[in-house]
């Protein structure tokens, strides 16, 4: 990049061009004084050069490829591992049906439920109504009596 | 910083459980997720942690990863969510760990005289305490814009929210950070001395 920067379109810049420009104000000190008048936190821009330890960097890469190793290995072990005991379970299901001639697979008998009883013991709701307009619902079914009553001014 | 390199064929590689195109991707894009780690959670050690969850993360879902998208807003996705969580579990106490010493020499342009090189040290480590006072999503969004360059449309979709709310957080950290840099880092664009930010920590 030829010529020093101008603070003010380094400012309103992206991508390449703002790139460039940072990166001649890296080695300019004139340019890193106008920058820093105009706005010193445009400085911060420059931290995109920021040198990392290269041991730091190494041993991620080493650390990474360790775990990931072991991660996929380990992810396949028990993916086998769980579906092993299932496909044996299945195996034992089909293999005693077939010797008890699918005894075993057939449904058991439910026992019916009891039919409802009409002598069911209810509360008695009495509503004396205020005067806004009640509603009453009543969703009482066998033994289990639910009663919904809708009235602002209710009194029970 | 922006990598448009095509990386479709090493993802897809990858994504089939091929370990040395995952090990070479790795490689490739270590940089930008360690420093985005490390410029969100102020410590080199918690960046490591963070990239090596990203990472295996990567290694297990990458086969989701829809190759019409952009990889690189993916990771920044995945890191940016990882540091986070990772600064919310440790506590907004954490130790702040600059670069090490010799960090800006290696920047160094042997060529210049002293007053003429930046102090990239310096400057990250006022980077760290300044942007200690900022919200989370305000200061990934500080990261991704200002330090890694994104595009404000590419900041919105890496966090998962408005170009509005990009350029809100944005002006909101600008203040913050230009506001301490003022007041506790004068000399730090030139050629002066230690600033009293730094006697202060």
């Amino acid at each position: 990049m030829s010529g020093h920067v101008d603070p003010a379109q380094l400012a309103s810049a992206e991508g390449p061009a703002r790139r460039a420009m940072l990166a001649h104000v890296l080695g300019c000190a004139p340019c890193r004084e106008r920058v820093a008048a105009h706005d010193p936190a445009a400085l911060f821009g420059l931290l995109a050069w920021t040198p990392l330890p290269p041991a730091l960097l190494d041993d991620l890469s080493k650390d990474v490829a360790r775990r990931a190793g072991s991660d996929r290995s380990s992810f396949g072990a028990l993916a086998v591992a769980a579906t092993w005991p299932r496909r044996a379970a299945a195996a034992a299901v089909v293999a005693l049906a077939l010797f008890t001639g699918y005894a075993t697979l057939r449904p058991r008998p439910v026992a019916a439920p009891p039919p409802i009883s009409a002598s069911s013991r209810r509360a008695d709701v009495e509503v004396k109504s205020g005067r806004g307009v009640s509603q009453v619902i009543d969703l009482t079914v066998g033994d289990t009596q639910i009663v919904m009553v809708y009235n602002g001014e209710l009194q029970l | 910083m922006r990598d448009d390199e095509d990386l479709s064929d090493l993802i897809r590689a990858a994504a089939r459980g091929d370990r040395r195109a995952f090990e070479d991707l790795v490689l490739r894009k270590r940089d930008k997720v360690v420093r985005t780690a490390f410029q969100i959670t102020g410590n080199l050690e918690d960046a490591k942690d963070v990239s090596q969850g990203v990472f295996l993360r990567l290694w297990r879902v990458l086969q989701r990863f829809d190759l019409e998208k952009r990889f690189d807003t993916w990771l920044y996705r995945i890191t940016v969510n990882a540091a986070i969580d990772h600064v919310r579990e440790r506590g907004p106490k954490g130790i702040l760990q600059a670069l090490p010493d010799d960090a800006g020499d290696r920047l160094r342009d042997p060529s210049r005289g002293a007053d003429e090189q930046l102090d990239l040290a310096r400057l990250q480590g006022a980077f760290l305490r300044l942007a200690a006072r900022l919200a989370p999503k305000q200061r990934a969004t500080f990261v991704l814009k200002e330090i890694e360059g994104l595009e404000t449309a590419e900041v919105a979709r890496v966090l998962g929210v408005t170009e509005s709310t990009v350029r809100n957080h944005l002006l909101q950290a600008r203040r913050v950070l230009r506001e301490g840099l003022t007041r506790d880092y004068p000399g730090l664009a030139g050629r002066s001395g230690r600033d009293p930010g730094e006697e202060r920590s």
